[in-house]
């Protein structure tokens, strides 16, 4: 069973409940989910793993719901990102969640020259571009795939991405110069 | 593309590290909702299982009560059976009525 595809998987729990089923998908998936919730909150690993978690257990309610055409990864994703976007509002209800703002406090950290580095810049992106770029740079999902797991539009996914990466790239390369 | 780019674009694909488990599935399997679809397994035995002894009932003692019935009723056969055929639709039927 450990080398069931997750549609395999989700098909044994929808027909006869297999919990060991879905404990064989929380185990495949639990670090990449959390390492993408880590991203949308800054780094507060205790909030993403309690968000990890709410979105595993929705994700069991509703499993029988979950059509099959897209997969499960980008499934389990949207579910997570829509998780985190209605604890955001809670924990911040006064605050303007908007998701298309353009940051530029690049000027405040030196240029990336190692993961760590890097993961600095990419927490200062705007939320929406944050788990875009996650989801194609170290989920390897394809823009449409981006697109349906966020549900935002395909130009979206890709100005996104350009935005966010020229602005990365063009600090990067300045701070490199003045190195 | 220079090669702070490519430097740049290395960076951003490299694979991200990989969060030790360290019980955190376990702890999602424990604090799992039961659902309809874990009551499945369940509630497929009890079906089987009650399907089973009642048939199983009505082989050992349709014969014995037919036998007391029809020395002790008063009432004919027919009349009997449609008695009780109306307890066996309204009994139940009251019992859903109440617990709604």
């Amino acid at each position: 069973m450990a080398t069931d595809s997750d549609a395999a998987l989700v098909a044994r729990i929808v027909a006869t409940g297999d919990r060991s089923a879905f404990e064989l998908l929380v185990r495949r998936h639990q670090s990449p989910l959390r390492n993408f919730l880590r991203r949308l909150t800054k780094n507060d690993a205790a909030r993403a793993d309690d968000l990890a978690q709410e979105t595993f257990f929705k994700a069991y309610r509703s499993i029988a719901s979950f059509a099959g055409t897209a997969k499960f990864s980008s499934w389990l994703y949207r579910i997570a990102y829509n998780t985190f976007l209605n604890d955001q509002r809670t924990r911040f209800p006064h605050a303007e969640l908007d998701e298309s703002q353009h940051v530029s406090v690049f000027n405040d950290i030196e240029g990336a020259s190692t993961q760590s580095d890097l993961e600095r810049l990419l927490s200062l992106l705007p939320l929406r571009q944050r788990a875009v770029f996650d989801l194609h740079y170290k989920k390897g999902m394809t823009h449409q795939e981006i697109a349906q797991a966020l549900e935002v539009p395909l130009g979206t996914v890709k100005s996104d991405l350009a935005r966010g990466h020229d602005a990365l790239r063009k600090h990067v390369t300045a701070q490199k110069r003045l190195a | 593309m220079n090669n702070a780019d490519l430097e740049f674009d290395r960076l951003l694909r490299s694979p991200e590290s990989e969060l030790a488990d360290a019980g955190f599935s376990e702890s999602v399997m424990k604090r799992l909702p039961v659902t309809r679809w874990g009551r499945m397994p369940m509630r497929r035995w009890t079906l089987t299982g009650t399907a089973a002894l009642g048939s199983l009932s009505t082989y050992l003692l349709a014969e014995p009560i037919e036998h007391a019935l029809s020395a002790y009723a008063m009432l004919p056969a027919p009349a009997i059976t449609i008695v009780a055929l109306a307890l066996v639709v309204s009994l139940p039927l009251a019992w859903i009525l109440y617990t709604e």
